[in-house]
C-alpha cells in the first residue's frame, strides 16, 4: 500500500505538489491524470524515493522510500524519459541490474525479452523509441516489483505491445498483487485498465474515486423549464460544476447519483430532464473546469 | 544468502554500486590502464626522473574524467531517475563509484612503479617511494574531482569549476607568495617551501608536479604527501556528505550548490585582490608611488575584491538582485584578505631574520655605493673541464668584523621598522634607492643572503638612523679587513695589464668588464719597477678612505679612465676575503678564511677565456693619478 500525506515538493520556490494526500491499496492500478505541469511526474519520483518531500510522507508498505533500499528493491519507476547504459544490450543491462535486486528472476527476464518483438542483444542506442519503452518494461518486469510506478508507459508502443503490457501487468497483479501507478495523459487507455483514477491539477489531488464510481459520479443533465428558476436556488439543491442557459433549457454537470439529481430537479417543475453519466474524457474536462483551469480560452 | 546480498543489506547496497561502476567505467579504465603501462615501460626509467611527468599527467586527466563519468546522475535528469530509483543508499553509491575509479586509477601503478622500484633497489640506486605518492595523491585528486563534480549539476559546469579550482588556488597561494615577498623584508631570501605550498592549493597540481618530490629532501618532500593524506579523507567525506544531501532535481541545473558557490567565490575573489595586489606593489615600486604606495595598493585590492564579487554574482545568478544576500561571499575573502595581511605585516619572523647559524666563517655587506665589491672564481682542478672552480667573495671573517656586519643588518632592520611597521604591501615606493644586502657564511657550508631594496619612507627618525648606519656601514667598509677582501687588492698579483678606457658603452663598465688585451696596453712585463707596491699602496690608501669608482662617476668621467685587467689563468697570493671550496654546486660549498692561500683566477668562467677589467675613476684619486703618471710616462 501506498500512502502519501500533505506531500509539498517546490522547485526553485515554485511548488510541484501542494500538501498532496493520496492513498493507493496494494494490488490495486491507480491512474494519475492531469494537464501538463500537474506534478504527475513528481508525484511518481516521490512515491520511488527519488525526490525528498519537502514536507509530508510517503510510505510505502511502512516504509519510507527516500534512501530506504530495502523498499525500494521492491519499487521500479520507468519514468517518461527513461535512462540506459547507451552502448550495452539489453541481455548485458539485465546482468548489471540483476545485483540491485534481490528478487531478480532470470528465467522471466528471458520469456519477457522472448515475448517482446525486440532484438535483446541489440545495443540501447539502436533501439527505436518504443523499443527502448519495451527495454525498460523488460528491466522493470523482470525484477518482480511490487511496486510500478508508469510514466507515460504506453507512448510509443503499438497497439499490439500495448495489450501485450496490459496483459503481463494484469496478470502481475492479479498473481502476485502487484501495484501499479499510471500516469498518463491518454484517458481511453486508462478506462479499460485503472481501478482507480487521481485527476491531479496544479500540484493537488483534485479528484480521486474508482473508476466504476467515477463513471456514476458526474452526470450532464438537460431539462427544459417552462419559467427557468434561479439557479441559486438549483445550486443549494444539486451540486452543479458547469451550466449554460439557452432559451428554456437548461444544461449543467452535476455530481452525485442520477437518481438523486433527477429527484431534486423534479422540486423545479421542469417540463423535461434528462441526466447521463459523463465518459472519463468529460469528466476530466468537467473537474478541470470546475478547478478553474479556462479550457475554453485553451481551446480558443 | 550469498556474501554480496548480505554485504549489500548491510552497507545499503555498496557492492552492488562498486560492481555496476567498475562494468560502467571498464572502457575508460582500461584506455587509461594502457596508456599508464605504456608510457610506465617506455624510455628506461620515467618515474625517477621528470618523464614521470607523462605519467602524472595521465592521473591527473583521469582522476578528472572518472567521476565526469560515474556522476552522470548528477549531470542529467534521466540518469539521476535511474540512479537514485535504484535500491541503494546514497552515500553507498558514492563510496561505491569513488572505489571503483580509485580501482581503475590505482591498479596500472603496481605493475608499473612497484616492479621497477624493486629493480631499482636490487641495481642499488636511491629508493624514491613514487607508487606510494601516486596512491596517496591520485586518492587526493579523484577525491577532490569527485567533490566537483556532485557539487555541480550539468558536465558545462563540472569542466568550468574543475578548471577553475584546479588553476585557481595554486595561482592564488602564488600570488599570495609574492605579495608576502614584496611587503616582508628580506623574505625574498629566506628559503621557504613556496613552490611547494604553491601546489598544496589544488589536489590534481600536487599530483601533476609530485615528480618534483623525487630531487627534494626531509620537510618539502614529506609536506605534500602529508597534506596529502590529510587532505583525502576530508574531501572524500565532503563529497560523501554532500552527495547524501543532495537533491535529485539538481542534475541539469547551474550553480544550486551554495557550499561549493561560496568555495568558489571566495577563492576567486582572494585571487584577484592577491594577483591586483602584487600587480599594484610593482606598478608603487616603478612609478615610486610614494606615500600613495600603501594606501594605494590596499585600494586596489579591495576593488579587486569587489570587482570579483560582483562578475561571480553576476555569472552564477545570472543578475544582482540578490547581491547582499550573498554577503558572505564578499565578508569571507574580505576577512581572509585582511587575516592574510595581518600576518604578513608582523614579518612572520622572517624580517628579523640574520640566521641562527653556530658557527660563521665570514659575513658581507654589500652597498650599492661599493661597485667594486665582487665575488671572484678561481681554479680548483687545472685541466678538467668547465665549471671546477670556487669562489672568493669580498667580506670579513674576524669575529669583530661579523659582529659590524650583524650590527649594521640590525640597523637597517631598524630602519625598515621605523620606516613603516606593521609592513604593508606598497611599502617600497619611495625612491631612496639604498640597496643593500647581508650574506653570512657558515663554517659548515651554506650561505644565508638577505636583500633589502632600501626604499624608505623618510621620517626625521628614519634619517638619525640612517645617518647612523652610513657611519657604521663606512667603519666597516673602510676597515683594513674588508679593504683587503676586495678583488682589486686581494687578486692584483694576478693583474694582467692597464688598459686605457676608450669610453665605448659605460653601461658595461659599472662594475667589472671582460676585457681583451690592446696594442697600447700596458702589459705586465712593461711595468716600472715597483709599480704593484705602488698600486697595492694606492688602492688601500683609496678604499680605507671609502673611494671606489661609481656609476654616476663613471658616467661623469667619460673618456678619463683606466681599466685594472686580471689575467684569467694567473695565480695570486689571497690578502683576505671568504673561500668558498668543494663546489659542484653553490649549496655545497664550505667557507673559510682565504688569507695567505695560492690561488688561480678561473680561466673559463665568463663566456670562455676573457680576463676581467675593473674601472678607475677619478673618483679613485690616488690609484687614478698613480696609473695616469705611469701610463703617460710610459708612452711618451
Amino acid at each position: 500500500m501506498i500512502e502519501m500525506t500533505g506531500v509539498t515538493k517546490c522547485f526553485g520556490g515554485k511548488a510541484a505538489l501542494s500538501g498532496v494526500g493520496l492513498s493507493v491499496q496494494g494490488g490495486s492500478i491507480l491512474g494519475l491524470v492531469g494537464p501538463n505541469g500537474a506534478g504527475k511526474s513528481t508525484l511518481l519520483r516521490t512515491m520511488a524515493g527519488v525526490y525528498r518531500p519537502d514536507s509530508g510522507e510517503v510510505w510505502v508498505d511502512r516504509a519510507r522510500p527516500w534512501e530506504g533500499p530495502g523498499v525500494k528493491a521492491r519499487i521500479r519507476l520507468l519514468p517518461d524519459a527513461q535512462w540506459c547504459a547507451r552502448y550495452r544490450p539489453l541481455l548485458q543491462m539485465g546482468k548489471a541490474l540483476a545485483p540491485f535486486y534481490p528478487t531478480w528472476d532470470q528465467g522471466y527476464f528471458e520469456r519477457l525479452c522472448q515475448a517482446f518483438p525486440l532484438d535483446e542483444k541489440a545495443r540501447y542506442i539502436t533501439l527505436s523509441k518504443g523499443g527502448r519503452r519495451q527495454a525498460g518494461l523488460i528491466l522493470a518486469l523482470a525484477s518482480r516489483p511490487d511496486f510500478l510506478l508508469l510514466d507515460e508507459v504506453f507512448d510509443g508502443l503499438d497497439p499490439v505491445v500495448r495489450k501485450l503490457v496490459k496483459k503481463l501487468i494484469a496478470e502481475e497483479v492479479a498473481q502476485r498483487g502487484m501495484t501499479v501507478v499510471l500516469a498518463s495523459h491518454n484517458l481511453r487507455e486508462m478506462e479499460d485498465f485503472c481501478d482507480t483514477l487521481a485527476l491531479l491539477y496544479q500540484g493537488g489531488v483534485v479528484l480521486e474515486k474508482e473508476l466504476d464510481d467515477m463513471a456514476l459520479y458526474l452526470h450532464r443533465v438537460q431539462a427544459v423549464f417552462p419559467q427557468m428558476p434561479d439557479i441559486g436556488a438549483l445550486k443549494q439543491k444539486i451540486c452543479m460544476t458547469s451550466w449554460t442557459v439557452n432559451g428554456s433549457v437548461l444544461t449543467f454537470v452535476a455530481r452525485g447519483q442520477a437518481a438523486e439529481i433527477e429527484a431534486a430537479l423534479a422540486g423545479f417543475s421542469p417540463t423535461f430532464q434528462e441526466a447521463l453519466p459523463l465518459s472519463l474524457e468529460e469528466v476530466f474536462i468537467s473537474e478541470m473546469e470546475a478547478s478553474g483551469y479556462d479550457m475554453e480560452n485553451i481551446l480558443g | 544468502m550469498t556474501w554480496k546480498t548480505s554485504l549489500d543489506k548491510r552497507t545499503g547496497g555498496l557492492w552492488a554500486a562498486f560492481t555496476w561502476q567498475l562494468r560502467r567505467g571498464l572502457p575508460l579504465g582500461a584506455m587509461y590502464g594502457a596508456l599508464f603501462l605504456l608510457f610506465g615501460f617506455w624510455k628506461g626509467y620515467p618515474w625517477h626522473s621528470s618523464n614521470m611527468i607523462f605519467l602524472n599527467g595521465l592521473a591527473v586527466v583521469f582522476s578528472f574524467l572518472l567521476p565526469g563519468w560515474m556522476f552522470g546522475c548528477c549531470f542529467s535528469r534521466s540518469q539521476a531517475d535511474f540512479v537514485h530509483a535504484l535500491p541503494v543508499k546514497r552515500g553507498a553509491f558514492f563510496l561505491g563509484s569513488l572505489g571503483a575509479g580509485l580501482c581503475y586509477l590505482w591498479l596500472p601503478v603496481f605493475p608499473c612503479l612497484v616492479a621497477r622500484e624493486v629493480l631499482h633497489i636490487l641495481c642499488g640506486q636511491a629508493f624514491y617511494p613514487a607508487a606510494p605518492v601516486m596512491l596517496v595523491m591520485s586518492l587526493c585528486s579523484l577525491a577532490f574531482f569527485c567533490l566537483v563534480a556532485v557539487c555541480c549539476g550539468s558536465y558545462g559546469e563540472y569542466v568550468a569549476v574543475s578548471v577553475l579550482l584546479t588553476i585557481a588556488g595554486p595561482l592564488l597561494l602564488y600570488q599570495a607568495g609574492q605579495v608576502l615577498l614584496a611587503t616582508v623584508p628580506a623574505a625574498e631570501y629566506v628559503p621557504l617551501p613556496l613552490f611547494y605550498i604553491e601546489q598544496m592549493g589544488s589536489p590534481p597540481v600536487s599530483l601533476f608536479f609530485s615528480f618534483q618530490l623525487q630531487h627534494q629532501q626531509g620537510m618539502t618532500q614529506r609536506l605534500p604527501l602529508v597534506w596529502s593524506l590529510l587532505l583525502a579523507p576530508l574531501l572524500v567525506w565532503l563529497g560523501w556528505r554532500r552527495y547524501c544531501r543532495r537533491p535529485s532535481e539538481e542534475a541539469g541545473s547551474f550553480f544550486r550548490c551554495e557550499g561549493m558557490m561560496l568555495f568558489l567565490r571566495t577563492e576567486l575573489s582572494l585571487l584577484a585582490a592577491f594577483w591586483v595586489g602584487f600587480w599594484a606593489c610593482c606598478v608603487a615600486w616603478d612609478y615610486r608611488w610614494g606615500d600613495a604606495g600603501v594606501p594605494g595598493v590596499l585600494g586596489f585590492m579591495a576593488l579587486a575584491l569587489a570587482a570579483a564579487w560582483l562578475v561571480t554574482e553576476w555569472i552564477g545568478y545570472r543578475s544582482l538582485k540578490k547581491l547582499f544576500h550573498h554577503w558572505l561571499a564578499l565578508a569571507i575573502p574580505l576577512a581572509l584578505t585582511v587575516g592574510a595581511l595581518a600576518a604578513f605585516s608582523t614579518g612572520l619572523g622572517i624580517d628579523t631574520a640574520s640566521p641562527d647559524f653556530t658557527g660563521l666563517a665570514g659575513a658581507q655587506a654589500s652597498s650599492y655605493r661599493h661597485s667594486q665589491a665582487t665575488t671572484l672564481y678561481y681554479e680548483t682542478n687545472l685541466g678538467m673541464p668547465n665549471n671546477h672552480y670556487g669562489i672568493l667573495a669580498p667580506g670579513v671573517t674576524s669575529e669583530e668584523g661579523i659582529a659590524k656586519v650583524r650590527t649594521l643588518h640590525e640597523k637597517l632592520l631598524e630602519i625598515e621598522r621605523a620606516s613603516q611597521y606593521p609592513y604593508l604591501p606598497g611599502r617600497y615606493a619611495y625612491d631612496t634607492g639604498y640597496n643593500m644586502s647581508y650574506t653570512y657564511f657558515g663554517e659548515k657550508g651554506g650561505r644565508y643572503t638577505s636583500f633589502y631594496p632600501g626604499s624608505f619612507r623618510i621620517t626625521p627618525e628614519v634619517e638619525a638612523l640612517l645617518k647612523e648606519y652610513q657611519a657604521l656601514e663606512e667603519e666597516l667598509l673602510t676597515s683594513e679587513e674588508y679593504v683587503e677582501s676586495l678583488f682589486l687588492l686581494n687578486a692584483l698579483d694576478a693583474l694582467g695589464y692597464v688598459q686605457k678606457w676608450d669610453g665605448s658603452d659605460p653601461e658595461l663598465s659599472f662594475s667589472r668588464v671582460s676585457v681583451e688585451p690592446g696594442p697600447g696596453d700596458l702589459a705586465a712585463e712593461d711595468f716600472p719597477k715597483g709599480f704593484l707596491q705602488q698600486l697595492e699602496e694606492a688602492l688601500r690608501q683609496d678604499f680605507s678612505s671609502g673611494y671606489h669608482s661609481t656609476y654616476p662617476g663613471m658616467k661623469a668621467a667619460g673618456k678619463d679612465g683606466y681599466l685594472l685587467c686580471y689575467q684569467a689563468g694567473a695565480s695570486f697570493l689571497a690578502k683576505g676575503g671568504i673561500l668558498g671550496t668543494d663546489m659542484a654546486t653553490a649549496s655545497h660549498y664550505q667557507f673559510g678564511p682565504a688569507a695567505g692561500m695560492q690561488l688561480t683566477l678561473a680561466s673559463e668562467h665568463y663566456d670562455g677565456s676573457f680576463n676581467t677589467g675593473f674601472r678607475i675613476t677619478p673618483e679613485m684619486p690616488a690609484t687614478y693619478a698613480l696609473l695616469d703618471r705611469v701610463y703617460k710616462s710610459t708612452r711618451t
